[in-house]
């Protein structure tokens, strides 16, 4: 590390040190434990910097801020052939035939980026609309980044605008099978997966994404097997587009229309029995039956209450989903607007009024707000996704490489033994803990194996952070502020406190270690509240 | 169960008390009633279910070879080819059919009658005919033809979408055959929803090669003082105070730390197993089942999975993505089988396969590009020496699309069977071998009283 960086990492300990020491102010201005709280669901972890700078311009500015960042260009890649040309082994196979680039950048992004919001929805997107390099076509990077410069652009955009760019991405196209979608015998996966997956689920919904029921008390389904077959006689007839390099599939440049012949000109009968009439071309179909989508009453809901559950709490209340999904409606699905109405809410903002408020913070967030607080501290190669991780770390969400469409876990998962939902459950089991305390203890024990695909591996240099080992009671309280929000319980940093005094002071780098590992592997920490 | 109930007695350690009770009277016999009852079965069985995600085609899995030009009338660019298929007799339907060529290993233990088919079957909530489920007079399973909610059904052992638990985890609940508190359930892999009971949560294991002492093992377990401030942490979670979501994060903690202190060798298994995602969860099934009595368990229910199977495209006749795919069930469970033999317990292990539905008959796409979409009753194996193999039960449906099965109507009809036997059924007979009593039968399948019988027979004992 640098002089530059030495610095910083005295100015991290002031930080750290301080957020315990200075009074809370008696203005409007957030507390740092409410600004550590907000940066924990509008970006991939509070740092001590962003928490100062929310405190001083607020919530709302903090959002206007990240809306108003220049988005810089896209980085997109030359496509590369379906196979690897001879010669291409080693690491120009890692590097254009499996996620291994673009876990690395994603990670870096996470962990560093100024676009904490905008990658933050991104990612929240990336969870409802998926696309998954577990699909042998798409495990290029090169043919998966352009679908994540849709949800970059989506992410701040308009939601019916998202649902054409997504529907007519290419890895989109070759995930759901559009690509190959002909008249003469469709294919029903993009059409079944748009409507349950996508924009408005599988029941009528109540404003407040509650589920409608009919007399008997059952819930009423929105579409049937024949608007499944309509909606896919709908996406027929299209292709990719002319390749930029000969032989070489472009999945760079939105589909296009196929033959004329290939798209099914029949009338086709849509939601809410709107019937699309006969004889029109396969953009004409595509942009009246997202149109009709759109328009359901569900998608508001459906969607408000997804994004929720990803940023802020598994379980909102109807309330909550009903004053999103009502800005999602007034403003025509502005996702600026909806973000700012999730991030603003009061249930949001206000204390936890109730034990199944939050959310198990999924393997990608707990890793990057672990790792965000200690900036330069850390020293990184951003290898920190199951496939390269070390045999034994993997947590179950492997980045860009869901197992299916229906994501790593399921919106609906029930904790088990109750009725609350926590989605992220279903992919914490007694496997996933034991990876996640590991890799707790690697990074912060500089333990962690390297490799040629892993060269520093990743861990936290805690040398600067020895003068706090001498105060068990204020290391305890700095971690409760940057970690627990203020919020760790008494019997809990009773605990911490004599755990860290049982090391002899002498081993300054072990009681500060000690510390940390306990917060980070805590269930007070797993649990984003 | 041929034991004794003295035998019983004294393999759960009861022998000294047995006197006692004849001495003291008919309190202490209840008493001991009750200890019995609390200690589960004391002989030894396991379900092993495999589920293949995403739904397997299974319309390419069976195939009739006496009937072959309906099929392949019906299936154009998927039908296999006639003289591919691995023919086999099948008694109660005094018919050919044919397996999948890549299906070797368990076309071989169909021979040894060791395999069953169970034709047509898929999630009801009552026994349905066509014109009952066209006409709606009998409630349609909850949200057919979707993945999530299929798998739902199948799992949870209800079609009713209302349930949320699983039939593996209520067996275990009810058998309570895990008196050291090492879960009954072992998953390897994600938590699904067959492994969750009210009352039990299953142990998820890494797959094989990861060897048993490390495969939930901190590597911090040396600092015994740390360590027990994590645990300490992990128990201020769990108190009833803590925000219910913080409980369920404790909770896992503190049963990989129970569990993880149980596994402490690993037992050598000398068959070998491909080397794949399957061959190597039910590797460590076997592991686990050579450990079973080092871990106390009398009963054991593994779940283990392979996805890929949604082949709306390119779905493959003799090779490419399905085809694949079934080879790799077929040696995976061939192996697995193989280790049962060497561990001395081929009766008393029974495995099958689960999925989501089957696919449309009538294909989507067209040449090499051909795949099927979703559909719903399926055939399934149910393989082991306690099996009744080498036949079908239930009915094979006829293959004819706006035929007789077909659940869609008119000219379109792509052939999604509705099913002729319920999955309720599939995993009552699976779940009284195991030793669910008849009376605890409704607790792990709450309609299995719409059905004319709980047990199809085609297991043995």
């Amino acid at each position: 590390m640098g002089i530059a960086g030495g610095r910083r990492v005295l100015l991290i300990v002031t930080l750290i040190l301080g957020l315990a020491l200075v009074p809370l102010a008696a203005t409007a201005a957030p507390t740092v434990d409410e600004a550590a709280r907000f940066l924990g669901q509008a970006t991939f972890g509070a740092t001590p910097d962003l928490i100062a700078h929310v405190q001083q311009v607020g919530f709302d500015a903090f959002i206007s801020e990240q809306f108003a960042l220049p988005s810089p260009t896209f980085p997109l890649l030359d496509n590369w052939p379906q196979n690897p040309p001879s010669g291409c082994t080693g690491n120009c196979q890692r590097d254009n035939y499996s996620m291994y680039p673009l876990q690395v950048s994603a990670f870096g992004a996470f962990v560093t980026s100024p676009y904490q919001l905008r990658l933050r929805v991104l990612f929240a997107l990336n969870q409802i609309f998926v696309v998954s390099a577990v699909d042998g076509d798409l495990r290029q990077p090169s043919r998966m980044l352009p679908y994540l410069q849709v949800l970059w652009t989506g992410a701040f955009g308009n939601f019916r605008q998202l649902l054409n760019d997504i529907t007519l991405n290419p890895a989109m196209g070759q995930y759901l099978d559009t690509v190959s979608n002909n008249q003469s015998a469709p294919n029903e996966n993009y059409a079944r997966e748009l409507l349950q997956l996508f924009t408005i689920g599988l029941n009528q919904l109540n404003p407040d994404g509650t589920l409608q029921l009919d007399a008997a008390g059952e819930s009423i389904p929105t579409f049937d097997q024949s608007t499944i077959t309509a909606f896919a006689r709908v996406f027929t007839g299209w292709g990719f587009a002319p390749p930029r390099t000969v032989g070489i599939v472009n999945y760079i440049d939105p589909l296009v229309p196929a033959a004329a012949t290939a798209h099914d000109r029949q009338p086709k009968t849509l939601l809410n029995e709107v019937t699309l009439p006969a004889g029109r071309d396969a953009p004409t179909d595509l942009r009246d039956a997202l149109d009709n989508v759109f328009a359901h009453p569900n998608v508001g809901p459906f969607i408000g209450r997804r994004l929720i559950q990803q940023i802020v709490t598994s379980n909102p209340s109807p309330a909550y989903v009903q004053r999103v999904a009502a800005v999602f409606r007034s403003t025509g699905g502005d996702m600026k607007s909806v973000v700012r109405a999730i991030l603003l809410d009061q249930e949001a903002r206000a204390e936890p009024a109730d034990g199944v408020y939050g959310h198990l913070r999924e393997p990608v967030l707990w890793i990057t707000s672990f790792l965000r607080p200690f900036g330069p501290m850390l020293v990184t190669d951003y290898v920190l996704s199951d496939s390269f991780l070390p045999n034994g770390l993997q947590m179950g969400q492997d980045l860009f490489r869901s197992p299916s469409v229906f994501n790593f876990y399921p919106p609906d998962f029930v904790v088990a033994g109750d009725s609350t939902l926590g989605p992220e459950f279903a992919i914490y089991s007694t496997s996933t803990a034991r990876a996640r305390t590991n890799f707790a203890y690697q990074v912060i024990y500089k333990a962690m194996s390297t490799n040629a695909n892993r060269p520093t591996g990743t861990w936290i240099d805690l040398s600067g952070l020895t003068s706090m080992a001498s105060n068990p009671a204020g290391l305890a309280d700095a971690l409760n502020h940057m970690f627990l929000y203020g919020r760790m319980s008494p019997a809990t940093r009773t605990t911490i406190v004599n755990s860290v005094s049982a090391i002899p002071a002498s081993n300054a780098l072990s009681r500060v270690r000690n510390a940390i590992y306990l917060v980070v592997t805590s269930p007070q920490y797993l649990v984003e509240r | 169960m041929t034991s004794t109930r003295r035998d019983f007695l004294r393999q759960i350690g009861c022998g000294a008390l047995t006197a006692t009770a004849a001495l003291t009277g008919a309190r202490d016999l209840f008493v001991m009633n009750a200890l019995a009852a609390a200690a589960g079965p004391s002989d030894y069985k396991a379900l092993v279910c495999v589920f293949l995600f995403g739904g397997n085609d299974t319309n390419n899995v069976v195939v009739p070879v006496d009937d072959y030009a309906s099929y392949s009338a019906a299936r154009g660019n998927l039908a296999v080819p006639s003289a591919q298929l691995l023919t086999i007799s099948v008694p109660s339907a005094g018919a050919t059919f044919g397996l999948h060529p890549n299906l070797t290993r368990l076309r071989a233990l169909w021979q040894a009658h060791r395999l069953a088919v169970v034709a047509n079957v898929g999630p009801l909530v009552a026994p349905t005919t066509r014109t009952q489920y066209l006409n709606k007079t009998v409630p349609r399973p909850y949200q057919l033809f979707s993945h999530s909610d299929q798998q739902a059904a199948w799992q949870s052992g209800s079609a009713t979408g209302t349930l949320p638990t699983g039939w593996g985890g209520r067996i275990a609940d009810v058998i309570q055959a895990s008196p050291n508190g090492f879960p009954t359930v072992a998953t390897l892999g994600n938590l699904t929803l067959f492994s969750l009971g009210t009352k039990t949560s299953p142990v998820s294991v890494p797959s094989a090669p990861t060897p048993l002492p490390q495969a939930l093992a901190l590597q911090r377990s040396g600092d015994s003082a740390a360590n027990s401030a994590f645990r300490q942490l992990l128990n201020q979670g769990a108190e009833q105070g803590s925000p219910l979501l913080v409980q369920a994060a404790a909770d896992v903690g503190l049963q990989l730390l129970a569990n993880g202190q149980a596994l402490t060798a690993d037992p050598p298994i000398a068959t070998v197993f491909p080397n794949t995602t399957l061959g190597n969860q039910l590797k460590q099934a076997a592991k686990l089942m050579a450990l079973r009595t080092q871990l106390g368990l009398t009963r054991q229910i593994f779940f283990c999975s392979l996805g890929g199977f949604d082949t709306h495209v390119s779905q493959g006749v003799t090779s490419g993505s399905q085809p694949d795919l079934l080879t790799q069930v077929s040696q995976a469970i061939g192996a697995f089988y193989d280790a049962t033999v060497e561990l001395g317990i081929a009766s008393q292990v029974t495995t099958f396969t689960l999925s989501d539905f089957s696919r449309t008959l009538k294909p989507a796409g067209s040449g090499g590009a051909a795949g099927s979409d979703h559909a719903w009753g399926a055939h399934h194996f149910v393989i082991g020496d306690a099996v009744a193999g080498g036949d079908f039960y239930g009915t094979f449906p006829t293959l004819a699309l706006n035929g007789p099965n077909d659940s869609d109507n008119g000219s379109g009809a792509r052939g999604r069977w509705i099913p002729t036997t319920a999955a309720d059924q599939f995993g009552a007979t699976l779940a009284l071998w195991l030793g669910v009593s008849p009376t605890d039968l409704p607790t792990v399948f709450p309609n299995i009283g719409r059905f004319a019988t709980p047990n199809l027979g085609f297991m043995i004992s």
